[in-house]
């Protein structure tokens, strides 16, 4: 194994680690925010803690969502040309993901 | 070609340890498009309320549900195997009983949990 696929295995096993907290206060907020009406949501969401929470757990979430589906196409893709297309097809997702969060936290802020 | 291969899925014979392998790269690729879902809740909160009520509806209209059942199923399974998978980093569980021991664990407690938050949510329980 080359060095940077140790340093890709290690940064994917630092966010796997890191993530499950995160994925069980995100079941257990979804399940109480559920309830709460719409006024009652936007409160939630625009405390500091909120915000915060959701632009760590965005960036950690998007990390180990591109490192896994590299991981995966690095065993079935083979094709060159299909491989490239589809990591950028993988990095604009990525982008556009991270881009629209931060508009939705600007958007709460703001209402 | 730096990185080992993982094996010719043809060639192998179903077992509990090989399904739940491939099942989590599966449930990691669902999760990955699930996230797609959750932004769309949170952007909707952060343009609306009239927004926000109709991708409610949406999301709770039957096949809104099965499919926010299969991401809740995906995250609960993909969390809990990514656990196991940390504790084989550290040297445990190895043996091949525990090995399968842990994937059934690991199973039957992702279903047990997903039913759990979805009775949570109806307020059943």
């Amino acid at each position: 194994m080359s060095n940077s696929a140790k340093t890709t295995w290690k940064i994917h096993k630092f966010t796997s680690m890191v993530l499950v907290p995160f994925v069980i206060y995100l079941m257990l907020k979804i399940i109480s925010i559920s309830k709460l009406s719409y006024e009652q949501i936007i409160d939630e969401l625009s405390s500091t803690w909120a915000i915060l929470y959701i632009l760590i757990f965005t960036v950690l979430g998007l990390f180990h969502m591109r490192l896994g589906v590299f991981e995966i196409m690095e065993d079935y893709v083979h094709d060159k040309t299909l491989k490239k297309i589809l990591k950028i097809f993988v990095s604009v997702f990525i982008l556009g993901i991270l881009t629209l969060v931060c508009l939705s936290l600007l958007l709460i802020l703001i209402s | 070609m730096d990185n080992p291969l993982s094996p010719h899925l043809q060639i192998y014979r179903w077992q509990i340890t090989s399904v739940l392998s491939i099942l989590h790269r599966i449930s990691g690729v669902v999760t990955s498009i699930g996230s797609v879902v959750l932004v769309t809740w949170l952007l909707a909160i952060g343009i609306g309320e009239e927004t926000f009520n109709c991708i409610n509806s949406i999301f709770f209209s039957f096949l809104g549900r099965a499919v926010l059942i299969g991401i809740t199923l995906a995250v609960c399974f993909n969390t809990l195997n990514d656990i196991r998978h940390l504790f084989w980093d550290y040297g445990y569980g190895f043996s091949l009983n525990v090995v399968k021991f842990t994937g059934w664990l690991v199973a039957i407690i992702s279903i047990i949990l997903t039913v759990l938050i979805w009775l949570f949510v109806y307020e059943v329980i």
